[in-house]
């Protein structure tokens, strides 16, 4: 992506490509066609009366038209956000569940990046006290599938996973196992936030829908004050919990679709 | 007809043991992996659908 273009152009271009579908572009055309269709009398027409109320009746349609399909990719907006915040709450009500008021654990859905299909990206991420619903315009951790904890989850789903990381005494060392030995690329790993230099241990589990494709992984990572392992059925409670909203949004997704 | 009410009515104890199967907790069960770069890692598989673990 171009560095140079102002950032309101990647956010325009981000919003058009994850609100709107190819349906709405084939609506555009047909309505276009129809608008062509009807000017093309426009000079048999002989009264000005008529020119003006056909020429002001196609303003009108397209005028119309526009808004409808921006109404309709708003409501996908907030139908993204309302699944976003579905999510968040039963990260909320399950971390509490599970975990007490323990700190040191954080939740991250990392879904399938819709500009990039070859890549994962944060989608929320909770942390006792904290909440971000929009995560991936806070952290930059884009995963291919089998790289890292979380690319292994999509490449191994229906697998809880657990990895244990070893202690390191600053970012640099950090970085390099990272980057050597769990051969993460650089740019990925140099964006990846101070907590994860504390993770001691990280559970990944990757989400199918009934036809198989990924609904998401979840990534719970536990840092170095507290126990490592984390109790199993703790974990499966929230896998359970997460997955049946996960496919019922991926439902509705495709319904609309 | 009054048989079979009489049959509904009769009470069962269960005894204080009495759980169902299903409700039984079963453990992940991970076995541990090396990945191609040497990577030690563990993996469990289970379904999210049913609380029970793939065969």
């Amino acid at each position: 992506m171009p560095a140079h273009l102002p950032i309101c152009w990647h956010r325009a271009r981000r919003w058009v490509r994850i609100y709107f579908r190819r349906t709405d572009l084939l609506d555009a055309l047909a309505n276009l066609c129809l608008i062509v269709v009807a000017l093309a009398g426009y000079h048999e027409l002989k009264k000005a009366a008529e020119r003006r109320l056909l020429f002001g009746g196609a303003v009108l349609y397209v005028f119309f038209t526009a808004w409808r399909i921006i109404r309709v990719a708003r409501r996908r907006r907030a139908r993204d956000a309302t699944e976003r915040d579905t999510i968040l709450q039963l990260f909320h009500r399950t971390y509490a569940e599970a975990f007490g008021i323990a700190p040191d654990r954080r939740l991250t859905l990392f879904v399938v990046d819709p500009e990039n299909e070859h890549e994962l990206m944060p989608l929320v991420r909770y942390e006792l006290g904290k909440q971000w619903p929009v995560a991936e315009t806070i952290s930059h951790a884009r995963y291919h599938r089998g790289e890292g904890f979380t690319g292994r989850a999509w490449q191994e789903p229906s697998n809880v996973l657990f990895q244990q990381l070893p202690d390191f005494p600053d970012r640099t060392a950090f970085e390099k196992y990272y980057t050597n030995t769990l051969k993460i690329r650089p740019d990925v790993v140099r964006a990846l936030s101070e907590y994860m230099v504390n993770v001691r241990s990280i559970y990944s589990y990757g989400f199918l829908d009934f036809k198989g494709g990924l609904l998401g992984v979840l990534s719970v990572d536990v840092k170095h004050a507290t126990e490592t392992r984390l109790r199993d059925a703790e974990l499966k409670v929230m896998i359970e919990a997460l997955g049946s909203v996960l496919e019922a949004f991926a439902f509705e997704r495709r319904v609309q679709q | 007809m009054s048989e079979k009410k009489e049959e509904q009515r009769e009470e069962v104890d269960l005894g204080d043991s009495f759980t169902l199967p299903a409700n039984q907790p079963e453990p992940l069960r991970f076995v541990k992996k090396i990945d191609e770069n040497g990577v030690v890692y563990y993996a469990a598989p289970f379904d999210w659908r049913s609380p029970k673990p793939r065969e």
